[in-house]
């Protein structure tokens, strides 16, 4: 008898998560099994004649050869590095600001979500407009890479400046007044009270932004569109391009599948770190 | 001192391009081209009005309702079901199952947006909002799914065994119960998961073909002006298109950064 | 009202802790029945079964003579008291107590009036409209014991209903509870890591450990034939005094010796090479050295107030405690003789713990 109990709840279970699950399974889980069978294939959209014959690791080797695309990941991995150290370091200072002066917070922290909730193509839109003046920004491949980066700052730093400051409102107060009584002066403080209790939030914030830095899309899209030529463009802009510009599936597939492979690497370590703790909870 | 200073220099920044964009969205063509603009004189709405009239801008957000609409009831119901089952009942797999919709959202959307443009082009839903819908998922069911395991898990079990006690049978629990308990997490999510939907741009851009089914971030990025580039219009765009996350924001601030915090925290 | 019977029950965690281990016990008609063991016995967990909330491994749960292992919880018609109370944050108190009469489809008007009823009982009839976020943590504790009582079940759960309140509220809710025992004539199984609430509360007590029942029986019983060690530490405050004792050959018999102490050692335990002796620290007295059984050195006079708890160190590095009427502070660390109440002193296996007889 007991054991029938046991089971129902069971059947429950898997018919509640079966529409989330299924879902996920079904649009994500399928298509990307799908992208990495199409990368040994060849798929011209334009050329439909041509079938989708296998070619094994022909567009792979494409991929090695290709200076356009490599350019791109560098791109991409520079943005991602630069964007990222910016964003932590304000957000920090900004956070660290905040959680002084207690009476700003309400108000800041509301205007201050406002770049984050708004669309990034209209963040990247904004701060093209603010950069279309009398010297042409974007038409210099090393400039142009200066709004971008100021673009995704701007509408990201409030991310990391609200998760901070959370994790900042989770270190006890005792902490530091016992710090004082040491004798700790307000630096040592933050080396050994505030930097090591906030590592955890950092982490979060740490690996969030880089793999949405890695992805980076739309900002570039609608900022410089790439330009000028290829000089701002990242490797999921080059990717979109030979799919829906180019049609050429399969290799734009091998593409995807490469990016996929990178970012998932990533993902592991965020997993590894401090998602691991999230699946912990569960028994 | 400091802080205070720092805080303020921060908003500023933070708030400072809005300002100019709303600014410049409401300064006649003509005076646009004179230079930057810092504060208000002549004021015009005629960019709005070309906006609607012209550009028939409703018709993009009128899509983005829709399809953010459409997308979130979707998730936070079926969102919820899964996190309840996952936090509350006893079955195997369950690491697994919440890794796997965990895992789904660190995908990159350039890595699956071809296989699902030639599966919505199978099914006919390309330029539809179903279209839309359903790629949507692959982002908003794990944001949803992920929120409200976190939020679940800071609701007392306790409260659910004494209505169980009670009297109220696993139906009546989670009406009586749960539900009104969980109304504020699920708001939360559902707000976060409307956010991300209508600022969501790189599918809309694969899977929408013409200004029918188009959103509102697609609609703006490709704007073209005749001659030169209609900032006007753009920026005025722009406002309208911050304005309803924006408003949510000012709102429902905090319990915004509750859910985003919440899950990013615990975890 | 209805019996209660836990018959060998059976639970595991997946992570091997076992809770039950071949649980079995019997709870009357009317009967107050307390689980009392330190924390991680099994004691929440074998409430937990009784209401259904967990499902054994094995075994079964009768309650009124009939079987409900099977039964969810919400058809066996009984009512919990939580730890920390699980009142409906979002209902009023008289939504609260009334839920459960909602839930059996009771009338408007008949729920209106037992709800009344129960909280003038309670002395919180004036609180009816108020939130739970709204009361103080005795006042939300009457709430849950008026949803209980209004719901007339088969039998009450109590989990450690008092273990939230300060000292003072936790005595007179423990007083409030016996009279509401006393009133109602209502089963009630009642669990608790505090021995004191055990011994007071209880018709019966059933000392628990590591998922297994150690001893069943009204409270001085217990108390005064404890079965093994383990219950003669945990029943009785201040906490027996547990000497060991090896056997020695002194002028030609055998003697059990330990902390300076020495018995004789009965017949039918000539056997044994060592014991243990269990003497609770009122049955030890203040004498002088000459005519004493032990001697020792004050080391901590703690005053109680109506009594004072000394701790005496005496032969072998033992530790004793010794209660006594009085004893000023100045005379810490003087040397004392004790004298024991041979009477009253406890016999128990060495290796097992288990007791020997009757001394």
């Amino acid at each position: 008898m007991p054991r029938s109990s046991r089971t129902g709840e069971t059947r429950l279970a898997w018919l509640l998560l079966a529409p989330a699950l299924g879902s996920v399974v079904a649009i994500a889980l399928f298509p990307l099994a799908w992208t990495v069978r199409e990368s040994f294939h060849l798929h011209d959209l334009r050329s439909p004649w041509l079938g989708q014959p296998w070619i094994g690791w022909a567009n792979y080797a494409e991929a090695a050869a290709d200076g356009r695309l490599w350019l791109s990941l560098a791109h991409t991995v520079g943005f991602a590095a630069v964007s990222v150290a910016l964003e932590l370091a304000l957000g920090l200072v900004l956070a660290l600001a905040l959680h002084r002066a207690v009476a700003a917070r309400g108000p800041v922290r509301t205007l201050a979500l406002i770049p984050w909730a708004l669309p990034t193509v209209v963040a990247a839109l904004l701060w093209r407009f603010l950069f279309d003046g009398p010297t042409d920004w974007l038409a210099d491949p090393l400039r142009a890479w200066i709004p971008i980066v100021l673009a995704d700052v701007w509408k990201t730093t409030p991310f990391v400046v609200l998760l901070l400051l959370a994790g900042l409102q989770t270190i006890d107060e005792s902490l530091y007044e016992a710090a004082r009584i040491d004798g700790a002066t307000d630096w040592q403080q933050f080396r050994h009270v505030t930097l090591p209790l906030l590592r955890p939030a950092l982490l979060v914030a740490l690996i969030f932004r880089t793999l949405d830095a890695f992805r980076v899309f739309d900002l570039i899209y609608a900022l410089t569109g790439g330009g000028p030529g290829t000089a701002t463009e990242p490797v999921s802009l080059y990717g979109f391009t030979v799919l829906f510009q180019n049609l050429r599936f399969g290799y734009g597939s091998a593409i995807a599948v490469i990016v996929f492979v990178v970012t998932f690497g990533l993902a592991l370590l965020y997993v590894r770190t401090v998602g691991a703790g999230l699946l912990e909870e569960e028994r | 001192m400091i802080p205070r200073m720092v805080a303020i220099l921060g908003l500023v920044f933070l708030t400072g391009p809005i300002y100019l964009a709303a600014l410049a969205s409401v300064t006649p063509e003509a005076r646009l081209f004179e230079g930057p603009i810092l504060l208000p004189s002549a004021l015009s709405l005629e960019h709005y009005r070309d906006l609607f009239a012209g550009r028939a801008f409703w018709q993009p957000i009128r899509n983005s309702l829709i399809v953010a609409s459409l997308t979130t009831g979707l998730c936070v119901t079926f969102g919820a079901f899964c996190a309840y089952a996952i936090v509350r009942l006893h079955f195997r797999g369950k690491r697994l199952v919440l890794g796997t919709i965990l895992a789904v959202a660190m995908f990159p959307q350039i890595s699956i947006v071809s296989p699902l443009y030639l599966l919505l082009r199978e099914l006919g839903l390309i330029n539809t909002y179903p279209g839309l819908v359903l790629p949507y998922l692959t982002f908003a069911m794990p944001l949803t799914v992920w929120l409200l395991v976190g939020y679940f898990r800071q609701l007392p079990a306790e409260i659910e065994d004494a209505a169980r006690l009670d009297g109220a049978g696993p139906l009546r629990t989670l009406g009586e119960v749960v539900f009104p308990l969980a109304a504020p997490g699920l708001a939360a999510t559902a707000i976060l998961t409307f956010i991300y939907c209508w600022n969501e741009f790189l599918f809309a851009l694969a899977f929408t073909l013409g200004p029918e089914r188009r959103t509102v971030p697609v609609a703006i990025a490709l704007f073209r002006g005749q001659y030169q580039v209609p900032w006007g219009e753009i920026l005025a765009a722009s406002i309208v298109a911050t304005a309803p996350v924006a408003v949510m924001v000012l709102l429902f601030q905090r319990r915004i950064v509750q859910g985003m915090t919440a899950g990013a925290i615990k975890g | 009202m209805a019996s209660v019977s836990l018959r060998n029950l059976c639970k595991t965690y997946p992570n091997g802790q076992c809770a039950a281990s071949d649980l079995s016990l019997e709870i009357d008609d009317g009967e107050f029945l307390v689980l009392v063991g330190p924390s991680g016995c099994g004691k929440s967990t074998a409430l937990r079964l009784v209401a259904g909330l967990e499902v054994p491994d094995g075994g079964s749960i009768w309650i009124g003579g009939e079987d409900v292992t099977g039964k969810p919880p919400h058809l066996r018609d009984l009512a919990m008291v939580f730890q920390s109370y699980a009142l409906y944050p979002h209902r009023s108190v008289a939504e609260n107590i009334g839920f459960g009469l909602r839930m059996a489809g009771l009338s408007r008007d008949r729920i209106r009036e037992r709800v009344e009823r129960v909280a003038r009982r309670l002395g919180i009839a004036d609180l009816l409209d108020r939130r739970p976020s709204q009361l103080s943590g005795g006042q939300r504790q009457r709430v849950a014991l008026g949803r209980a009582i209004a719901r007339e079940p088969k039998a009450f759960l109590l989990d450690e209903p008092l273990s939230n309140l300060d000292a003072k509220l936790r005595s007179d809710t423990r007083a409030e509870i016996a009279r509401l025992h006393r009133q109602l004539g209502a089963t009630m199984l009642y669990v608790t890591h505090d021995q004191e609430e055990a011994m007071t509360l209880g018709d019966r007590i059933a000392v628990m450990r590591d998922g297994r029942i150690e001893q069943v029986g009204e409270p001085l019983d217990v108390y005064r034939m404890p079965q093994n060690t383990f219950v003669a530490e945990f029943v009785g405050a201040p906490t027996i005094n547990l000497i060991s004792c090896e056997r020695v050959e002194e002028g030609g018999r055998p003697w059990f010796r330990g902390a300076g102490l020495r018995l004789p050692t009965p017949s039918d335990l000539r056997e044994m090479p060592a014991i243990t002796v269990g003497i609770r620290p009122e049955n030890l007295t203040l004498t002088a050295a000459e005519d004493s059984d032990m001697v020792g050195r004050v080391d901590v006079v703690e005053p109680l107030g109506s009594a004072t708890l000394l701790h005496v160190a005496v032969g072998g590095g033992a530790d004793l405690r010794v209660l006594v009427s009085d004893f000023p502070r100045d005379r810490t660390g003087d040397e004392i003789g004790l004298r024991v109440d041979w009477s009253e002193i406890h016999l128990f296996e060495s290796e097992s713990g288990l007791r020997i007889s009757a001394a």
